[in-house]
Parts: structure tokens; C-alpha cells; sequence
């Protein structure tokens, strides 16, 4: 596959010709006795182009110390002539620096392994505590991102008087997270997927395409790109498309099945010729040479399953069926795999190779960490140890006796049904209604009327905060900090906030309910506050 | 009796449950630690407390000809399977009880009277448990069982769940299970919380309800309320200390234990509502409010454990971690607040 443009060169007209198979670009004259340019694409270092609103139209092509600029006639051909010299260069650049294997004979171990692209700077995102702390501008983007921590912030920072550093001293762990997550770039996707055409009222096709899909679809389907490449000076753009999205390629790429029911195309339908796709799975560096493993073809000089009379696989099979399936299959494999090379973390050669084998393995079992629950017999059983339980010394005789009285004298079943309906059991039913009727009143209470939604939310601003002034009260707490002397009067006002809060409710069960449902933070309060007593008188 | 149709509450979980024709399997486990019961002797008698279980078993057996029962007997030495009995033990048992009732008494009390009216299924029943629970309140050794304080209530939960996955799981019998654990329970029992936990959760994951009825003075079983709390169970405390009492367990059974598990999303459950969530000390076993959590293993300790190592995963704490939990002027060192 070659492409031809018609470029000057120092003012002299001749056709710029770029081979993809010789990874060369070659310029010769029409006339005169300019010698021809010669620039191996893999040496190209740079190409730049005459911005759009500049007169000249020209493209300067770098290999080397030895720059060569060529003039178009119009902006049209020196696009398209930038866009495929950009699309080969980078190939013939990546197969330079990974050569494909050369063929040593019969059974070669050369690995398949996919050739990662070249790194891209990574922006390092520092993920220290000290400097996640530092970084307003990240901690601004995470409280607008997430609500309930915003809500907290203001809450407790705007609010309730914290400082914001310890606000965040609490939660590196969240920033972190999120400084992770938001430095993450979206890998490549099937672009084929995102595209759906529908069908108007008037029965034509609409797409939505846009440069950038274009663009992805010629990426990572060169035979879309060959077809374009052939057709479209001579067809319409438009009509290119409209015929692409109704043709049997649009279904055989997308990996749909192709039915005999599909109109057809001559134009569009050579390209479903393995013909074309040969060529893009060559381009894509598919290497000639299987690692034996997983080399299927292998099979077939071993005495495979097949001598023994079973069916071959339905991928081994030859046939119009089969072929169909297996040419779907493939193509989408060389998808995923262009797709995998493109991702940002281009797998190791060895992972890769470990990929490629594990594959083919069983499925292994979860692993799971032991963990050693001793029954520690030192401190047990506190009873023992410290004495401190008067053990009344068993009588074990009077255990025997009483067994055997009761192994002698059973109680008859009948003797149960029998009797008159005693007060025990009028007793014993009581008790189960009794308890019935509790459970019912509380799951009315808490189930059914609900507490109103507003007062139910301010509850919980209530509460988030009031829990939020226990961690750091906990957190200073334990590290002795001086702080905690003003976490403690932060308690303090938490239990008038709740008490205003609680006392705002009006409605008698609402109250009822409101009280109820902050009764358990105020006893953690409480706890609090008598421990830090406890502690600073000792 | 309306207090009970729960009809109104919404039906959740209940997608996979319709109301149809299907058995059920219910796992008795009774509490045969004899001090236990002799404590409670002036309450109720074991020998009625043991035909109590017999009518609810019945009744069980009676609502549907595939139900089917297993009986669990434990105390501080173990737990076993008391129903059905291993094939070749039930005839001999019985023959030797039959025996040994005509030559104590006169036969005509003994529970294996030849009574040809009854049915047949209640009778095999009746009898093989009682052989079998008699059998294991005589052979037990009073004073060697006494020096155990960890009662064996979770091996009795995990043979009562291992039946339930033979016969329901991995049959395929498409039955549904309940556990129904009888305990009397005494002072200085010790409940082994992380197997008992285990096996809450194990109930909890194949949907079957843990009922616990608690006759005696024990101190107060949280983990066994949590039990019959995260599996949709019923907690009844019939003891003296909830100012109940044990006489008349046969009612207590049959009208708050006796509903099948098809029906319990329907019905508002006599069970009791607030249930205590804390956690014991892996260390002390003690019932903690504030203590540790291991970050590793999430193991709780209400001390920092004197190795500085972890009592369950072996993680041993970073120095600069434990210094920062007791630092001056506070002595005290507490952690996170488990909220009750
Ligand atoms: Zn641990």
C-alpha cells in the first residue's frame, strides 16, 4: 500500500510517494535533473505543517540534521499527505525499536508479545500526606465532588469552628483516593460500539460522527481507512459514510454475524476479503512466528484430539460457517489487543507472556489469609484467674439424683394436653402477645410513620457533625494533644446543638422519635466527656 | 390475635418465598447441662421441659408429612446429634431402655410404653430423643464437665447447620430450615464468641432463621440475641430474671416458636426488640463499650495486648502507632466508640 501526492520541492514540481511496506518516503521530480529525496520513515524525527492561516501550504519533514519542506497546492492533500506520514512514522518508529523476530527455523520460542508503545510523560501526582494536606486546590475539587462530605465541611469547618487542616488530618486517606482516581485517563475504546445508526422517518441513516471518531475508526480499523483511502476523492464523503454504515464490513467489524438478509455492496464488500484484514493484522505487528503453546496450526502436526475421531473445534473448522465466526472472533482479538497496546500501562513483555499462558490455565481459587484464633488461656477466663466469683462447689451427686428422679418419673406427653388450661399457660400466651404487641408498636413507630423528611435531615447534619467532633476528640485523645481540651468544649456545644435540634421538633411523636434517634450519640458524648474527666484528674 | 397478621408491613425478601407447599426442617438444640437445669428444678422439671419439646416437635411433624426434625443435645463437654440416631443405634438404645424401665418401674410410666394408637413417625421420634438425651445426661461426668466454662453452644450451631446443608443444601431437598436453641444457660457459662459468630453468619447467608428461647438465670446472651436479630429469628427470655417464668414452656413453643419460615415475613414476631450489638474482648471476652479494633484483622481488644502483637492475625503493632494511643497527660488510652 502506497500513497501518492503531488509536492514541490524548491520550487520543483514532483510526486512525494510513501510506501508503508518499505517504510520509506520517497520524492522524485516530474522534470529536470533534481536528484530524488529519500527519508527513512523511522528516522523521522518531526514533522510540522504551515498553520492553517498562513498563505503557504507546506509541510517541513525532519530526519535527521537534514530538513526537506514541500509545498502543496491545496490545504486538502497536505493533510491528508501529514496524517499518513503521522500514522507511519509512529509505526515505522515502534517496529524500529522493537524489530520483529527473525524467523529461525521450524518451532521458534519467539514469544508473542505485544509491543508497548513509547511511554508518555507521566505527571506525577505527589501522594504524601504532607503534600495531599498542602494541596487546597485538590481538597476544593473533592468537597464539590462529593456532597456528603461537603455537607460535613460546612458543618463542622464553616459551622462548627474546626480547622480545616484537621478536618483534612482525618481523611488523607480519602484525598489520596482521590487524587488517584482523578488523575486516571480514560484508555482507548471500540469506537464502533459508541456509534449507533439510527433510522429516520424518511428511512435513512443518520450518524453522528464527529473528527474524532473518524479518526478513532481509522486508528483501529486500518481496512476502514484503506476503503477510504480508495473511494473518496472519487465517491462523495457523505455517501462514503452513508454506504459504510449499511454495509456487511460495518457488521463484520462490529462483530455482528452476517446474514444472507444484509444488502449488499460490491464497493464496500471487497473489503470483507481476509485480503485487506491480512494486511491490517500485519501492520499491527502480529508476529510470524507462535510461541509453540499457544501455537493452534502446531496442532496440526501433533496427533491432536482430531486422529481420534472428534470433531475439530469451531474455530479449527474450515467451512462457510465456521469462517464467518472465526473471522469475527479474529478480528475482534486484534482489537482488543491494539486497544491493550494503546492503554496508558502498556503490559511488561514478561507479564504479557505470563497473560498469554495463564489464559489458557483453569480458573484458580480465591487464597485466603488464615487467620490464628488462639484460645488464650492466660487471660481467658477472668472468673477463674482473678477469683473474684464465688464458684459454689458443684454437688454433683445432687445433679445424679435429680437426673435419675427425672429419668424415673417422665412426664407424659398426654399429661401436658390433658390438664386443664392452666394459669401458667394463660401466662406463658399473655407473654407472647405481650411481646407481639411490642414489636408491633415499635415497628409501627419506626417503620411505618416515619419522621418527617426535614426534620429527619436536620437530625442528621446534627449528627454527622456531632460524630464528626467525636473522631477528632477520640484522635486528640489518644495522642495526648493539647487540642482536646477544645475538642471537649466542641462536646460540649454538640450536646446543646442536639438539644436545640431535638427541641425545635414540635409534633409530640415527631419529638418522640427526634429523642430516640439521638439518644445513642449523646451517650457517646457523655462517655467522652466523663473519660476526659476521668483522665485529667489522673 | 390480629396483633399478629404483619400483612401490612411491606414484603421484602419475600420474592423467593412463595407461599407454597413446601416442608420444612427444624433443628432443636437442647441444653443438657444437668447443674443448669437442677438450678431451675423448682420452675420446671427437664422431664417436662423434655416432653414440651416433644408436643413442638410433633406439631411440627404434624403440619406437613415431608417436615422432617433433627435433634442437637449439648453441654460443657460437647455437642451431638441426638435425632435421627446413626442406623443400627436407635433399636439397641431402645431395647436396652425397655429393659431397663420394666426393671426400675413397673413400665407403665415409661415414655416407650407400647402405645399402638399413636402415630407412627411421632413415636420413633419421641422415643429415639429421649434414649438419646437420657443417654447423654447419665454418661456425663458432672465435675470434669464443670471445670469448662465455654459452653458448647457454637459446636452445637455448626452440627445443626452442617445437618441443614447436608439435607437441604446439598440434597436439593428444597426445604427450608430453621434452628430452634433451647438454653438454660448458668453463670459462668462463656459463650466462644468468634465461633458462635461464625456460625450467625453462616445462618445468616442461607436465610435461616436462629430462635432462641432462654429459660434460665444466665447472665444476659448478647451474642445469642444478635443471632436471632441478624437472622430474622425470635429471642424469647422466659426466665425468672426477665420476670417471666419457664413453667409452661409447651405454650411459650407452640405459639411463639411453632411458625414455619414461609410464614415469618407475614407475622409480627414475638421477639424481643432491643438487642444489645456490642462486641467482646477477644482477649478478656469480656462485653466491650469502647475499645481497639485491629486494622488488619479487625479483631477487637478493649487493652493493648502486653506482646504488641495482634491475638488473632499475629500483626505485630508499629511502636510509634502504640505510643500514640497513651501518650501524656492522658493515661487513658481508649479508642473508637462502639455505640450500643
Ligand atoms: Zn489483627
Amino acid at each position: 500500500m502506497s500513497h501518492t501526492f503531488q509536492a514541490t520541492n524548491k520550487k520543483v514540481l514532483g510526486v512525494l510517494s510513501i510506501s508503508a511496506e518499505t517504510k520509506k518516503l520517497e520524492w522524485t521530480p516530474v522534470s529536470g535533473d533534481r536528484a530524488p529525496i529519500n527519508v527513512n520513515l523511522a528516522n523521522v524525527t518531526n514533522l510540522q505543517a504551515t498553520p492553517e492561516n498562513s498563505a503557504k501550504i507546506m509541510l517541513k519533514i525532519v530526519a535527521g540534521d537534514d530538513p526537506s519542506t514541500f509545498a502543496f497546492s491545496n490545504r486538502g492533500t497536505m493533510i491528508e499527505c501529514r496524517d499518513v506520514l503521522q500514522g507511519l512514522v509512529s509505526r515505522a518508529r515502534r517496529e524500529a525499536s522493537n524489530p520483529p523476530p527473525s524467523a529461525t527455523g521450524d518451532g521458534s520460542s519467539t514469544p508473542a508479545t505485544a509491543t508497548p508503545p513509547p511511554k508518555k510523560e507521566e505527571k506525577k501526582v505527589a501522594m504524601d500526606d504532607k503534600s495531599l494536606l498542602a494541596d487546597f486546590q485538590l481538597q476544593q475539587t473533592l468537597l464539590k465532588e462529593s456532597k456528603e462530605l461537603g455537607k460535613v465541611f460546612a458543618a463542622t469547618v464553616i459551622h462548627g469552628g474546626l480547622k480545616p487542616e484537621e478536618f483534612w488530618s482525618i481523611r488523607v486517606h480519602l484525598l489520596r483516593a482521590f487524587a488517584l482516581t482523578s488523575n486516571q485517563k480514560k484508555g482507548p475504546y471500540n469506537v464502533l460500539s459508541t456509534i449507533k445508526p439510527t433510522t429516520g422517518s424518511d428511512n435513512t441513516v443518520n450518524v453522528q460522527l464527529t473528527p474524532e471518531k473518524v479518526k478513532d475508526m481509522f486508528d483501529q480499523y486500518p481496512v476502514v481507512q484503506t476503503a477510504y483511502d480508495d473511494n473518496v476523492p472519487r465517491l462523495k464523503e457523505s455517501d462514503f459514510w452513508a454506504r459504510f454504515f449499511q454495509s456487511r464490513l460495518f457488521k463484520k467489524l462490529r462483530g455482528e454475524r452476517i446474514t444472507h438478509k444484509d444488502p449488499t455492496d460490491p464497493l464496500m464488500d471487497r473489503y470483507l476479503d481476509d485480503e485487506y484484514d491480512k494486511e491490517a493484522a500485519l501492520a499491527a505487528g502480529m508476529p510470524d512466528k507462535v510461541h509453540r503453546f499457544v501455537d493452534i496450526g502446531g496442532n496440526d502436526s501433533q496427533a491432536g484430539s482430531e486422529s481420534f475421531g472428534n470433531r475439530p473445534d469451531m474455530t479449527m473448522r474450515a467451512g462457510s460457517s465456521g469462517r464467518d465466526v472465526v473471522s469475527v472472533i479474529k478480528s475482534i482479538n486484534r482489537l482488543s489487543e491494539r486497544l491493550a497496546q494503546k492503554s496508558e500501562a502498556p503490559l511488561a513483555e514478561k507479564e504479557y507472556g505470563t497473560l498469554a499462558l495463564a489464559d489458557l490455565q483453569g480458573e484458580t481459587g480465591a487464597e485466603y489469609v488464615p487467620l490464628q484464633v488462639r484460645q488464650s488461656d492466660t487471660n481467658g477466663n477472668k472468673k477463674d484467674s482473678d477469683g473474684d466469683v464465688d464458684m459454689t462447689p458443684l454437688d454433683a451427686e445432687a445433679c445424679k439424683e435429680y437426673v435419675h428422679s427425672q429419668y424415673d418419673n417422665p412426664v407424659s406427653l398426654a399429661s401436658l394436653v390433658h390438664d386443664d388450661y392452666s394459669a401458667d399457660y394463660a401466662q406463658a400466651w399473655g407473654n407472647v402477645q405481650g411481646a407481639v404487641n411490642q414489636q408491633k408498636g415499635s415497628w409501627e413507630t419506626v417503620q411505618e410513620s416515619l419522621m418527617d423528611p426535614k426534620v429527619l435531615n436536620d437530625l442528621l447534619v446534627v449528627h454527622t457533625t456531632t460524630i464528626e467532633f467525636l473522631r477528632h476528640f477520640w484522635h486528640n485523645f489518644q495522642e495526648g494533644s493539647a487540642e482536646c481540651s477544645s475538642m471537649a468544649n466542641s462536646l460540649a456545644k454538640c450536646i446543646k446543638r442536639i438539644d436545640a435540634a431535638v427541641g425545635e421538633v414540635k409534633d409530640e411523636q415527631q419529638h418522640k422519635l427526634a429523642v430516640g434517634a439521638m439518644a445513642s450519640v449523646k451517650t457517646s458524648i457523655h462517655h467522652a466527656l466523663k473519660e476526659y474527666d476521668i483522665a485529667l484528674r489522673g | 390475635m390480629n396483633a399478629i397478621d404483619g400483612t401490612s408491613r411491606q414484603l421484602k425478601d419475600t420474592e423467593d418465598q412463595t407461599l407454597d407447599d413446601t416442608p420444612s426442617l427444624l433443628s432443636i438444640i437442647i441444653d443438657a447441662h444437668v447443674p443448669s437445669w437442677e438450678e431451675i428444678k423448682s420452675q420446671i422439671s427437664i422431664s417436662e421441659a423434655v416432653a414440651s419439646i416433644l408436643v413442638f416437635i410433633n406439631a411440627h411433624l404434624a403440619l406437613h408429612n415431608s417436615n422432617s426434625v433433627n435433634v442437637i443435645g449439648y453441654n460443657a463437654s460437647g455437642a451431638r446429634i441426638l435425632y435421627p440416631p446413626k442406623s443400627g443405634v436407635e433399636s439397641t438404645r431402645s431395647k436396652e431402655r425397655e429393659e431397663r424401665s420394666e426393671s426400675v418401674s413397673d413400665g407403665e410410666q415409661a415414655p416407650s410404653k407400647k402405645d399402638h394408637s399413636m402415630y407412627r413417625q411421632f413415636k420413633t421420634v419421641d422415643e429415639v430423643v429421649q434414649t438419646e438425651l437420657w443417654n447423654m445426661l447419665n454418661h456425663t461426668n458432672y465435675v470434669e464437665e464443670e471445670k469448662q466454662h465455654n459452653s458448647a453452644i457454637s459446636g452445637a450451631l455448626s452440627l445443626a447447620l452442617g445437618f441443614i446443608n447436608k439435607h437441604v443444601f446439598v440434597d436439593e431437598s428444597r426445604m427450608r430450615a430453621r434452628i430452634l436453641l433451647l438454653t438454660v444457660g448458668h453463670k459462668n457459662e462463656t459463650i466462644q464468641y468468634i465461633p458462635t459468630m461464625n456460625c450467625i453468619f453462616a445462618a445468616q447467608k442461607l436465610k435461616i432463621p436462629v430462635d432462641v428461647c432462654k429459660l434460665g438465670p444466665g447472665s444476659d446472651q448478647v451474642f445469642l440475641q444478635q443471632a436471632c436479630d441478624s437472622t430474622h429469628g425470635i429471642y424469647m427470655d422466659i426466665s425468672e430474671k426477665n420476670s417471666k417464668t419457664p413453667k409452661g414452656l409447651v405454650q411459650y413453643l407452640l405459639s411463639g416458636f411453632i411458625s414455619d419460615p414461609s410464614l415469618r415475613p407475614h407475622i409480627v414476631l414475638p421477639t424481643q426488640s432491643n438487642v444489645d450489638f456490642r462486641a467482646a474482648c477477644f482477649l478478656t471476652k469480656q462485653v466491650v463499650d469502647i475499645g481497639y479494633v485491629c486494622s488488619v484483622c479487625l479483631c477487637i481488644m478493649s487493652q493493648i495486648p502486653s506482646n504488641r502483637r495482634c491475638p488473632t492475625c499475629d500483626t505485630t503493632y508499629s511502636e510509634k502507632t502504640l505510643a500514640g494511643l497513651g501518650r501524656k497527660p492522658l493515661k487513658k488510652k481508649k479508642k473508637k466508640v462502639v455505640k450500643p
